[in-house]
């Protein structure tokens, strides 16, 4: 680390990567989510009451009882015949109806308004984050490593193995993931998928695939520098080659495909909820069908202000980590501008 | 050139049967037991009959042996509900190819066009702007894609979703059951929509040949407006000739919506990748020389920087176009989720057998629908590799692999 040259690579890197506004956006947007995951439990703990705020159970609205009469006159006590029906079949004029409504939205108890069961809006995007992470992490390090591996043992031994690993790169490529996750979701072993599952298994598959064709042929490139000549005539084995000469320069590649790889996980994670299939987890793709699916129960019939915000928050996340990987990408390739 | 092509042709058909083995092994892995533990769990001595005949009793690499030999031949197997898979991907394939086909076209086109406007930009706030438009695009949520585009349409200036919506159920009519629910799926509209696509290559390549005698009888370019409307006429003229025009224009406002989808969801990865190729090439020193003859900013932009984009562009979409077609299927099926807010719409396509079909567990047809999904991304994929060589003669020659400047 004493080397001046190594600190000015990094040096470098950072303020290429801090020239791309963008990037820094994204890395502000990874850090708002960081915060959002970390509050929720503090905020369940401390300032939000457990009955009312907890994203799966929670429940809040306000109760009236109404009685029944011909005519209203007081339509804050009194309900007539037809409309009461709707809460209660039976009611007669005389009887007592309880009416049910939920909150309003944008007030300080409910800032983002509540879903068709009364659920805090908030609370269920703030906890989706937590396993969002976990799914988005483990699927970018695993499509990171995993692309790596086949990547560098293709690019490096040639031949046979390398024809192998191409080929069932390209048949893994074919096989779509998002759809592939879908399946697993509906058979029988969909009680095994948690986020970390799901993450690693996707990661697999696309660092199998997609990063590691890429990753191949930037290795190859790599390869083919006069560097790593002069490393093999001053004696270097393979592993010397692979680990000091060819890796360094792979892992810039490798961090813009993982941090790239994201968003696809995110989005497939969310689709499976979407579909029903994992309806007991919760993330931003069971809020989105739950509005969809449940009966409408507020003035305007769509449910905005769950559907808005769980898909803003599905769209963003996966968004911050596109961004910051296109600075990723000016470190790794530098423009010429 | 003819190496290449019969080099790249073998590498894909090796590739359609690993990928076959691959969908074997994980429908056997994902699915513990066996089909007919599925409909009859029960029945013990009439559950050894079924699966002996069958084959399910014999060890998983004579199953496999038999898939891939079955495979090979063309046959698909049947489904549970008693139809042949063939039978069925006939009729649903070419709704997912149109959209497909067309939907990847606009995108490109789009993408690059805009790419092309933003990478030659020097405003530093439109281009920050763009960018962070396309990458939202490109990550949207899908199925939330759809729901606002469908809203858009219902609540908005149109009636189009609506009307398209009504128009399924007018084509609905005779169609068969995928298992309990009944999904009608319209039959007898194959030959329309393969004459559809075939009409919107081959007016493409028409409208792009016309382009190119132009361009050699009077040295200068034919405006891409003009060829655009060559290819609309061009199809609209085909279609009235096939006296079909009223079903066609039917045809195409009801797969407006999800055309729409997927080119939103796609165009924005080729807008990025244009951009920073274009931003690359600006200070080459035969920009510089085509300013210096003169030329106007518009022609070096169009023709000399472009065109050094339109490669990575190609290179990308090779990688990308799995995950298009991912997308397709699901923004496919997120039209046909039945939600409080309209009607229930079975949209034809492929995303009927792999999530109907899974929810019904009918898994030789999922099987089937992985198998067909797969040769539209692998046939898909030759027609893009074909077009780089075409472009690029370091490929032709083998000097390069196709995803070098993918990054």
């Amino acid at each position: 680390m004493s080397d001046p040259r190594r600190r000015s690579w990094l040096a470098e890197a950072r303020s290429r990567f801090f020239a791309n506004r963008l990037a820094v956006f994204g890395l502000v947007l990874i850090g708002i989510f960081l915060i959002g995951a970390i509050s929720h439990p503090i905020l369940m703990a401390t300032v939000w009451e457990r009955d009312v705020y907890h994203p799966i159970y929670g429940h809040d609205s306000t109760e009236t009882e109404l009685t029944v009469v011909q005519a209203v006159t007081d339509p804050d006590t009194e309900i007539d015949v037809m409309n009461a029906r709707l809460y209660d079949p039976f009611a007669q004029p005389g009887d007592v109806v309880v009416r049910v409504t939920l909150p309003e939205p944008f007030t300080p108890e409910h800032p983002l308004g509540v879903d068709n069961l009364g659920r805090d809006v908030l609370s269920m995007v703030l906890a989706a984050a937590a396993p969002s992470f976990v799914v988005g992490l483990s699927a970018a390090i695993t499509t990171a490593i995993v692309g790596v591996i086949v990547a560098t043992i293709g690019a490096y031994f040639r031949r046979g193995t390398d024809a192998v690993l191409t080929q069932v790169s390209d048949a893994l490529l074919v096989l779509p993931a998002p759809l592939l996750m879908v399946i697993l979701g509906a058979g029988p072993l969909r009680d095994y998928i948690t986020p970390l599952v799901f993450g690693i298994l996707y990661g697999v598959v696309s660092g199998a695939g997609a990063a590691a064709i890429v990753l191949r042929s930037q290795a190859l490139t790599i390869l083919a520098r006069p560097f790593i000549d002069a490393a093999r005539v001053a004696g270097a084995g393979w592993k010397e080659i692979i680990l000091h000469h060819l890796l360094p320069h792979l892992v810039p590649v490798a961090a813009l495909y993982m941090l790239l790889g994201v968003s696809g996980a995110i989005v497939a994670d969310g689709f499976v909820s979407f579909l029903g299939f994992s309806d007991t987890r919760l993330n931003w793709g069971t809020i989105i069908f739950f509005a969809l699916s449940l009966p409408p129960s507020n003035s305007t019939g769509i449910p905005w202000e769950a559907l808005g915000s769980a898909a803003a928050a599905i769209t963003l996340f996966s968004a911050a980590f596109y961004l910051v990987g296109l600075g990723v990408r000016d470190i790794a390739r530098p423009r010429n501008s | 050139m003819r190496r290449f092509l019969v080099r790249r042709i073998l590498s894909s058909i090796i590739t359609l049967l690993l990928f076959a083995t691959l969908v074997f092994f994980l429908a056997n892995a994902l699915m513990p037991g066996d089909f007919t533990n599925n409909f009859m769990p029960g029945l013990g001595a009439q559950r050894q009959v079924l699966r002996e005949q069958l084959g399910l009793d014999r060890p998983l690499w004579a199953q496999w042996l038999r898939f891939m030999t079955s495979f090979v031949q063309g046959e698909f197997g049947v489904s549970n509900s008693g139809r042949p898979i063939l039978e069925i991907m006939l009729i649903l394939l070419p709704w997912t190819m149109l959209i497909f086909t067309f939907a990847v076209t606009v995108a490109f086109l789009f993408g690059h066009w805009l790419g092309r406007m933003v990478g030659w930009s020097r405003n530093k706030a439109v281009k920050g702007v763009i960018r962070f438009f396309a990458v939202t695009a490109h990550t949207a949520f899908p199925p939330i894609l759809t729901f606002l585009l469908a809203i858009g349409f219902v609540a908005g200036f149109s009636d189009l979703a609506w009307a398209a919506l009504q128009r399924v159920e007018d084509v609905d009519a005779g169609g068969f059951r995928i298992g309990r629910a009944a999904i009608s799926i319209p039959e007898g509209q194959e030959g329309i929509l393969w004459a559809m696509i075939a009409g919107l290559m081959g007016v493409g390549a028409v409208a792009l040949a016309v382009g190119w005698v132009f361009r050699r009888l009077t040295r200068r370019r034919l405006p891409g407006v003009v060829t655009l409307a060559i290819w609309v006429g061009g199809n609209a003229w085909f279609w009235s000739a096939l006296g079909e025009l009223p079903r066609a224009m039917d045809i195409l406002g009801l797969l407006l919506l999800p055309l729409l989808a997927v080119a939103i969801l796609a165009f924005g990865e080729i807008a990025l990748v244009v951009e920073s190729a274009m931003d690359g090439v600006r200070g080459e020193e035969y920009i510089l020389a085509a300013r210096a003859k003169g030329l106007s900013e518009v022609d070096i932009r169009d023709h000399h920087a472009a065109r050094v984009a339109l490669l990575p562009a190609l290179s990308k979409f090779v990688v990308s176009l799995p995950f298009v077609l991912t997308g397709l299927v699901i923004v496919e099926f997120s039209f046909s989720v039945p939600t409080q807010y309209g009607a229930t719409l079975y949209f034809p396509g492929l995303s009927i057998v792999l999530f109907r079909a899974l929810e019904a567990r009918d898994f030789p047809l999922v099987v089937g629908g992985l198998l067909f999904i797969g040769m539209i991304s692998i046939v898909a994929r030759i027609v893009i590799d074909v077009l780089h060589a075409v472009l690029d003669p370091r490929i032709r020659y083998g000097l390069e692999t196709e995803s070098e400047m993918a990054l």
